[in-house]
Parts: structure tokens; C-alpha cells; sequence
């Protein structure tokens, strides 16, 4: 069996005296798509970032692809990174640049392609994401929709193998979130390629989930399939799915 | 927490930042290109503003000066005063609180704002070393511009100097100009421009460190701003009391 | 990062760096950093505060450096003080130029002055000593003049106790003494009163300039004042000089009085007018005879010009120092620069004493003076009775101004007049002067002859005019 892309083992994190990850255990197998529900503030968003290596975990340990990345030097980190695509909720654009510069940035560091060549691919990207003319705008241009998308053709750009995604449908409209969405399970049957999702948005998980796991004060309390979820013994979690059917 | 025990650990926290930049300003690989868009962000944009200050710092000083030497007659002396009141302290001085001003409440909104819109957790994600591209590029330009910064406001202030005289008493330029070197030293000269290179990295640690390490959102970026040019002013006014006492122990005929 | 501003960063930190080494070049010129230069030493006791890197001119330009200052190995050695001079200014830097320690301004930095050589001597070597002149020191000088002013009071002293011992002697026993002695007396007279005159003026400098008053203090603001109190210094110098030959002049008086046969001679005459009075005229006239033909007499009237004139140099000294501007706020302070030069105008212009109350008095001829035996006018006792009431009553206004005799005299010619007015003056002036002690430089004689300004009625006496603030 091959490595899963990502794998939690007993991983403890706390913020001061804050405990916001209580001895989390769980793995996503390559290739698919990992949807984390929980409340605002329940930790999802750090599981993410402890992904990334962005945050270091107090106990426990995570392997991404089989490496355990709190062990990883410098060096090997960015090598694992360059594999990531992360999209933050706030998609965390580069204000000193423009919107196709920040979707370029990535492959100026990383690749030695030519000036030309990157610009051609950042242009690709961005029409990928439905944002093609947007290239030399400011990201404070962009509507919140349209940052998100150029934010997503950012992290799309080295073609990640584990893609982040935190909160894709926050702050959007549902014909956007919908857009977007597709636009997330094209990628993965694409580029086979992991998506790990952040949500609240009860209809947006429903739309990508493969898998599904469910954060409840620091605790993983279910894990398994939309169906296995809804016939889960933890009336929260039923609750939970229920309460936003609708939207 | 107490308040002093806040202060010391922030102060612990700054020295380890400082140690950390110190460390990192010499490995490789160097950002070479956001180095040199620092320096025309601190240096180039900043000439302006040292220019004009630099002019009308020297003019009311030479007035000042002028006012007290004509009771004894020294009209003759006002080159050399104004030189050594520009060149020793005043210019390295001015243009390091310009600069706090300037470029402290710029970095440390900019790092600050960044940081909450997790603009730098993004660089990091993107397998960028964010404390190098965004930290050292800085520390460094303030470090680099600074000296040059303090030699345009040297030759600025003795300029505004020799206008403001040569408008009263009509003097001539070369006069001016060598009665103002003449009796400057390379240890009155070298010395203190130089000092500046540790204005530069105050500056640039301080503010960098306060928007690097910002929490709390807008309100936090807008105090990361403020207390950048309140902190770096303050601890460059101290630290220049050491340094001059320093300079002078180095070289004693420079008092 | 495009290329304008590549270019913009490129011109700033060019363009700044171009600015530093613009300064350092300045610098560096001023410091002769960058032209041939030689360098030389000189030695000195003091350095009084010569620094490395402090500057040295040649003849007034500024051509160097010090280099370094070797210190002394032992109390006697002297602080070797190398520095370097620009190549151009060689052929002035000669084997026989002299270095001195000098301050630029009065409050300034000390810097070394090269005065240029002659052209006979050749230029100075590479590490060549050139002779250092040891710096002026005010005390030095203050110290010589008090040695001096006392060497001077004491020979002087010494020459008045010998003298009068002598003129005392002679005058008592022998008519024909006296008259020698009476030729003689104006001569000894006068060198006293100058010498005293020089000495109280000197005091008076010396006690001023110790005490910062009049223009010293002005002085440490203006560097042309500066110069000149230099050149007045110089002066000094030379007055110094003059009185010591003066004093040598004075030894040599008392020397060949003592080694003349005056004193023998009289002792001998004495002993002989106590044993015949017949014998008393035969003595005088050997001595009269031994006076006529070049012997003691005539030796001793020389020796007493010869004296006078010596004090009559430093009386001109002293009088160009007092009209020197240094000291001229202390005589102006005075109100008056030397009563002895007091001349009939300078007397008549309101602007004498303007500055001080005035007490009159008159004494009339008759008064005065009474005939004796030759015609002449000597003080009578009545008349020093008189003057001693008169001068009680003045001495109790403060003395703090001068006291003028005004002498007057209506019988025959003018000159005639003013001869008998300034007697008259005199006699009363050398009596006052010795009956109370009065400082001689305070009591001045002018004759009006028979100019009756003061009183119009009487034409013959004295006034007394008492000058007091």
C-alpha cells in the first residue's frame, strides 16, 4: 500500500493555554479529496498550516507523502512546499505585485523558465481560473471572488500533488463558490491530485468531498464518507450536516 | 504580566530577532533583487526629504551659529562651526530620525500588514524563506542606504549653510568649502558616517521585528507602525550616546 | 524590479559615495595628505599644548602638520616635536629659522609658527632640528620686571644713603661744598624723582595687569589688541633692558663716588675747619682748584649727567609705554599721563581733570619765601607753616587725583616770569613732596608766569590746586 499523502498521528497543538489539536489521528489517501468540518475556531485552518510546516506541532507527528515534515531541515521543506499549493482564506495576494505576478511569483522562484515563458503561463493560469485581461491590476482591484481565484491559479501553479484549501466558499456568492468548486474537482481528477478543504460551507463539502472528517474541540469525532457522516452516532455531527442542506 | 517584565521579554525577543538577522545577513542566498528594490525604496525615495531637511537644518544653523561668533568677531569661523556641528552630529543624526520616520513606520506597517493577511505565511508556502526576503532585504537597505543618506545630508546641511551665509555676508563658495574641511580630520569625518551603518540596522531590526511579529489585525498593523519609529528613534538616540563615546575612545584627538 | 529603477538605485548610491569621497579628498587636502612634503623637528621645555595633527605655518601659511611628540627622558630634556611641511614652501624653511609656539587667536588652537630664514643660510635637511624659540610667558616677564624694579629701588636707595651721607657732610662743613653740591643736587635730584616715577609706574602697571583691570580684559577679545600687546611687550622688554643699564649707570655712580676723594677730602677739610678756620679757605680753594682743572669735581658733575641722561632713556620709554594703548584705560583711569610733561595748554584745556573736583588755594610771595644771602627765594618758616595748615586741610579730601602748584611771577621778561613761577612752584612742590610723603608722580608744577587766571589781583605766589573725585 502506498504511502498516504498526508498522515496525522496523535498530534497535540495548543496556543498559549489554548489546546486546540487533542491528540489528532487520521490520513488522506493520494489522490483524493479531504474535506475537515467543524465550527469557526474549532482548528481547522491550523491543520492546514501544520500541513504546510508553516506551524510546529507540540506532540505527535505528521508525514506528508511519507516524510515526516517536522523533521525536515530548511532545505527539504521548500522541496516539500514546491509540491504544495496552499489557498488561503483571505488568499493572501502579494500587494507589492500585480494580479499575474502573483500568480508568476511561484514560477520566477522556483523554475528557471524564461521571463516570457512564465508570463505565458501565468496568462494560462489565470484564464484556467476565468480571470484572463486581469494580469497587471492590482489585487486591490479584484473583487473578493476574483482574489480567491487568483489565488487559487497561484497555488495551482508549480501543479501541486497536495493542494490546501481553506475556506474556498467564504465571503462568496453561491454561483461563485459553485464555480470554484468545479473548478477544485477538475484539478483533482486532472492532475490526480490530493485536495485537502476547509470548510463550514455544509453544500460546498458535498460538492468535493471523497472523504470527510468532522473537528470538535480539539478532537477528531467522525471520519468517512458524506453517507458513513450522516448516519454518525454523534448527534452534533448530524446536526451539523443538516443545518445547511438548505444553503 | 507586568509591564517591566512585557518590556523585558520583548526586549529578549528583539535580541534574538537581532541575533537571527545578524546570522542570516551573511548566508547565502542573497535576494538580490528585493535587496536592491529596498534600497530604492529606502535610499532613492528618501533623498528627497534628506535633501530639503538637510538644506534648511544647515541654514538655521549657520544662522544660529552666525548670530553668536559675530559677538566675538569670528564671522570667519562659521564654516568651520557648522561643519563640525553638521558633520559630527547633526547630519548622522537628523537623517537616522528622518529615516526612523520615514522608512521605520513604513516597514513596520508594511511587514505588519503582511503578516495578518498572512501574506507572509503565503510566501512561506511558496517555499520562500520570508524571514530573508522580507527581513534581511530590509535590514540590509537601511544598513546600506543610511551612510550615503547621512553623506547627502552633510552636503545638503553645509550646503544650506553656505546659502544662508553667502545671502548675509556674501561669501564665496570656495571659501566656505575649505574653511569648512580644513580643519576637519578624517576621524571627524569617517567615523561618524560610518556609525550610521548601526542606525541603519536599529531601524531596520526594530521595525522589522514589530511587523514581522504583528498580531491584531488592522489595529495591530497601525501599532506595529507606531511603535517602529517611537522604539528605533528612541533606541538610536541611546545608542548614539555609546557610540560617540566610543568613536572618541577609539580616536581621542576627534573630541 | 525594472531597469529605471536599477538606474535611480544606481545614481543614489553612486552618487553618494562620489559625495564621501568628494570630503574625504577635501580632507585630505587640508591635511596635505596628498603633496610632497619634508619633514623637520625642533625642541622645546614647554609645548604648551601642541597636539598631534596640530597645524604649522610657514611665515603665516598654513603649510603642515605635527607628525609626533617625543617625550622627555629625564626633567632637563626637552619635548622633540617632529612635523612636516609642504615641499613648496622650502626655500623659506632655512637652517637659521626659528620655530615658536603660537596661538591662533587668543583663545584658539596652539600651532607651530615658522618664521622664515635668511638667505644665507641654506635651506633646512630632511630631519633637520630647527632652533624653537621657548614660548613667552607673562609671568616670566612680569617676574624679570619686579626683579628688576627692586634691584633698581635698592641701588637707588644705596646711592641716595651715600649721597646725602656725603652731600650732608659737605654741605655743613664747607660753603664752597655747598656750592658744588647745590650744582650737583638738581643732577641727583632729578634722578631720583625719575627714578622714583618709573618705579611707581611700573608698580602701578604691574599691580594692573596682575589685577585684569582696563584694557586686559578687553584685550582677550580682539587678535590685532593681541598683536599689539606683543609689540608693547616687546617694548617692555627694551625699557627693562634700559633700566638695567641704568642700574649698571647707577652702580658706577655710586662706585666712583665712593672711589673718588670726595669723602676723604671732606673728612680731611672737616678736621681741618674744627682745628683752624683759616685754614678752611685754603682747603676750599685747593678743592675749588683741584674741580677746575678736570679732577674730582668735574668726575663726579659727569658721572651725575651721565646718570641722568641714562634715567632720562628710560623716562622715554616708560612715557611711549604709558601713551601705548595697552596701558592707556589705566592712565586715562588716572586722568592724567605724567605731570612732569605737563605743558601750559594741555593745563588750560577744560578737559584737564574734568573728571575730578577741584580745591584752590593761594599762597602769595611774601607768604612764601623770604631772600637769603645769594637774592634767591627759599621757603621761609612762616611760609612752611602756611603750607603745612594748607596741606592738612588737603590731605583730608580723598587722594585719589593729582596736586598741581601753580607757580606765578609778574617781574621782568616773559620767560623771565615763567622761570621765577616755576621756581616758585618748585620749592613748594619739593617741600610738600618730602613733608608728607606725597607719591612725586602726583604732584605736578605748572608756571603761568604772570597769566593771573586764578586770582586777578595777585600776580606773585603759588596755588595750590587739589584734583580729587
Amino acid at each position: 500500500m502506498p504511502d498516504p499523502a498526508v498522515a496525522f498521528d496523535a498530534v497535540s497543538k495548543s496556543f498559549g493555554s489554548k489546546e486546540v489539536l487533542k491528540n489528532v489521528t487520521f490520513s488522506i489517501a493520494a489522490g483524493t479529496a479531504f474535506v475537515l468540518l467543524g465550527r469557526s475556531g474549532s482548528g481547522k485552518s491550523v491543520m492546514l498550516k501544520i500541513i504546510c510546516g508553516l506551524l510546529k506541532v507540540d506532540s505527535g507527528s505528521v508525514a506528508v507523502h511519507g516524510n515526516e515534515i517536522t523533521k525536515l531541515d530548511s532545505q527539504q521543506l521548500a522541496e516539500t512546499r514546491r509540491h504544495m499549493g496552499f489557498l488561503f482564506q483571505s488568499a493572501a495576494l502579494f500587494d507589492s505585485l500585480s494580479v499575474g505576478e502573483n500568480v508568476a511569483f511561484p514560477l520566477r522562484r522556483n523554475t528557471r523558465k524564461t521571463d516570457a515563458e512564465i508570463r505565458e503561463q501565468a496568462k494560462d493560469l489565470l484564464q484556467k481560473v476565468g480571470l484572463d485581461g486581469e494580469y497587471d491590476h492590482a489585487p486591490s482591484q479584484l473583487s473578493g471572488g476574483m482574489r480567491k481565484r487568483a489565488g487559487l491559479a497561484r497555488a495551482l501553479a508549480m501543479e501541486p500533488s497536495i493542494l490546501l484549501i481553506d475556506e474556498p466558499s467564504a465571503g462568496l456568492d453561491p454561483i461563485t463558490s459553485t464555480e470554484i468548486d468545479q473548478l477544485l474537482v477538475d484539478i483533482k481528477t486532472k492532475h490526480h491530485a490530493t485536495l485537502v478543504v476547509v470548510t463550514h460551507n455544509i453544500p460546498s463539502a458535498r460538492r468535493i468531498a471523497d472523504q470527510m472528517a468532522f473537528l470538535e474541540d480539539g478532537h477528531l469525532v467522525a471520519q468517512g464518507t458524506l453517507k458513513e457522516l450522516e448516519q454518525n452516532e454523534n448527534q452534533l455531527v448530524r446536526d451539523f450536516l443538516k443545518s445547511q442542506q438548505a444553503g | 504580566m507586568k509591564s517591566s517584565e512585557a518590556a523585558l521579554e520583548w526586549f529578549g525577543g528583539m535580541s534574538i530577532f537581532s541575533g537571527q538577522v545578524l546570522r542570516q545577513s551573511f548566508a547565502r542566498p542573497v535576494e538580490l533583487t528585493e535587496l536592491l528594490k529596498q534600497t530604492f525604496e529606502i535610499g532613492w525615495r528618501s533623498s528627497p526629504l534628506i535633501i530639503l531637511s538637510g538644506l534648511a537644518v544647515g541654514g538655521v544653523l549657520s544662522i544660529h551659529t552666525r548670530a553668536t561668533l559675530e559677538r566675538f568677531g569670528a564671522e570667519s569661523m562659521i564654516p568651520t562651526a557648522l561643519a563640525f556641528a553638521v558633520v559630527k552630529e547633526t547630519g548622522p543624526l537628523v537623517a537616522a530620525l528622518l529615516i526612523s520616520g520615514r522608512v521605520g513606520a513604513g516597514i513596520g506597517a508594511e511587514l505588519g500588514g503582511m503578516r495578518v493577511t498572512e501574506q507572509i505565511d503565503a510566501l512561506e508556502s511558496l517555499a520562500v524563506d520570508s524571514f530573508k526576503y522580507l527581513v534581511i532585504t530590509r535590514v540590509l537597505a537601511c544598513v546600506v542606504a543610511l551612510p550615503l543618506l547621512t553623506v547627502l545630508m552633510n552636503f545638503s546641511g553645509l550646503a544650506g549653510g553656505f546659502l544662508a551665509e553667502t545671502m548675509i555676508s556674501g561669501m564665496s563658495f570656495s571659501f566656505y568649502f575649505h574653511a569648512a574641511f580644513s580643519s576637519l580630520g578624517f576621524s571627524d569625518y569617517i567615523p561618524p558616517t560610518l556609525k550610521t551603518m548601526v542606525f541603519g540596522f536599529i531601524i531596520g531590526t526594530v521595525s522589522c521585528h514589530l511587523g514581522y511579529n504583528a498580531t491584531g489585525g488592522a489595529e495591530g498593523v497601525g501599532r506595529a507602525a507606531t511603535q517602529s519609529v517611537v522604539l528605533s528613534s528612541m533606541f538610536l538616540i541611546i545608542v548614539n550616546v555609546i557610540l560617540v563615546k566610543f568613536i572618541f575612545f577609539l580616536y581621542p584627538g576627534a573630541g | 524590479m525594472d531597469s529605471t529603477k536599477k538606474l535611480m538605485v544606481g545614481i543614489f548610491v553612486g552618487g553618494c559615495l562620489l559625495l564621501f569621497g568628494v570630503g574625504l579628498f577635501l580632507i585630505g587636502n587640508s591635511n596635505q595628505l596628498f603633496t610632497k612634503s619634508f619633514q623637520v623637528y625642533a625642541e622645546f621645555k614647554k609645548i604648551t599644548g601642541i597636539q598631534n595633527g596640530g597645524k604649522v605655518r610657514v611665515a603665516g601659511m598654513d603649510a603642515g602638520t605635527v607628525v609626533r611628540i617625543e617625550v622627555p627622558t629625564h626633567p632637563e630634556g626637552k619635548f622633540r616635536i617632529y612635523f612636516k611641511i609642504i615641499e613648496k614652501l622650502h626655500p623659506l624653511v632655512r637652517q637659521d629659522s626659528e620655530v615658536t609656539i603660537q596661538t591662533d587667536g587668543l583663545l584658539g588652537n596652539k600651532y607651530l609658527q615658522i618664521d622664515a630664514g635668511t638667505s644665507f643660510s641654506a635651506p633646512a635637511r630632511e630631519n633637520a632640528m630647527i632652533h624653537g624659540k621657548e614660548p613667552f610667558d607673562w609671568g616670566d616677564l612680569m617676574d624679570q620686571i619686579s626683579v628688576t624694579v627692586k634691584e633698581v629701588n635698592g641701588i637707588l636707595l644705596h646711592v641716595k644713603d651715600q649721597l646725602s651721607a656725603t652731600l650732608v657732610q659737605v654741605e655743613s662743613a664747607v660753603k664752597s661744598a655747598n656750592l658744588l653740591m647745590i650744582d650737583a643736587r638738581p643732577h641727583v635730584n632729578s634722578i631720583l624723582a625719575s627714578a622714583k616715577d618709573i618705579s611707581a609706574d611700573l608698580h602701578e602697571i604691574i599691580d594692573g595687569v596682575q589685577e585684569g583691570r582696563g584694557t586686559v580684559g578687553a584685550l582677550f577679545k580682539d587678535e590685532k589688541l593681541y598683536a599689539s600687546v606683543k609689540r608693547s611687550v616687546d617694548q617692555t622688554e627694551v625699557a627693562v633692558n634700559h633700566l638695567r643699564d641704568a642700574t649698571a649707570s647707577a652702580k658706577k655712580v655710586v662706585a666712583k663716588v665712593e672711589d673718588s676723594e670726595i669723602v676723604p677730602e671732606v673728612q680731611r677739610t672737616v678736621k681741618n675747619l674744627q682745628q683752624i678756620t683759616r685754614q678752611v679757605k685754603d682747603a676750599v680753594e685747593k678743592f675749588e682748584a683741584a674741580g677746575g682743572d678736570g679732577g674730582a669735581s668735574e668726575n663726579l658733575q659727569r658721572t651725575l649727567a651721565g646718570a641722568r641722561e641714562a634715567m632720562s632713556d628710560l623716562s622715554d620709554n616708560t612715557e611711549a609705554l604709558k601713551h601705548n594703548f595697552f596701558f592707556k584705560g589705566f592712565f586715562r583711569r588716572r586722568g592724567f599721563f605724567d605731570l612732569g610733561a605737563l605743558n601750559v595748554t594741555e593745563y588750560r584745556n577744560p578737559r584737564f581733570g574734568k573728571d575730578f573736583k577741584q580745591y584752590r588755594l593761594w599762597f602769595a610771595t611774601e607768604d612764601l619765601f623770604r631772600k637769603d644771602a645769594g637774592g634767591a627765594e627759599v621757603l621761609s618758616a612762616q611760609g612752611k607753616a602756611k603750607l603745612d595748615e594748607a596741606m592738612t586741610q588737603v590731605l583730608a579730601f580723598p587722594r585719589n587725583g593729582p596736586l598741581i602748584l601753580e607757580g606765578f611771577a609778574s617781574d621782568g621778561t616773559v620767560s623771565q616770569q615763567y622761570l621765577a613761577g616755576r621756581r616758585r612752584a618748585v620749592r613748594v612742590q619739593a617741600y610738600i613732596v618730602d613733608q608728607f610723603r606725597l607719591r612725586p608722580a602726583y604732584v605736578g608744577v605748572i608756571s603761568l608766569g604772570s597769566d593771573a587766571a586764578f586770582n586777578k589781583t595777585a600776580k606773585d605766589g603759588v596755588g595750590l590746586v587739589s584734583f580729587y573725585k
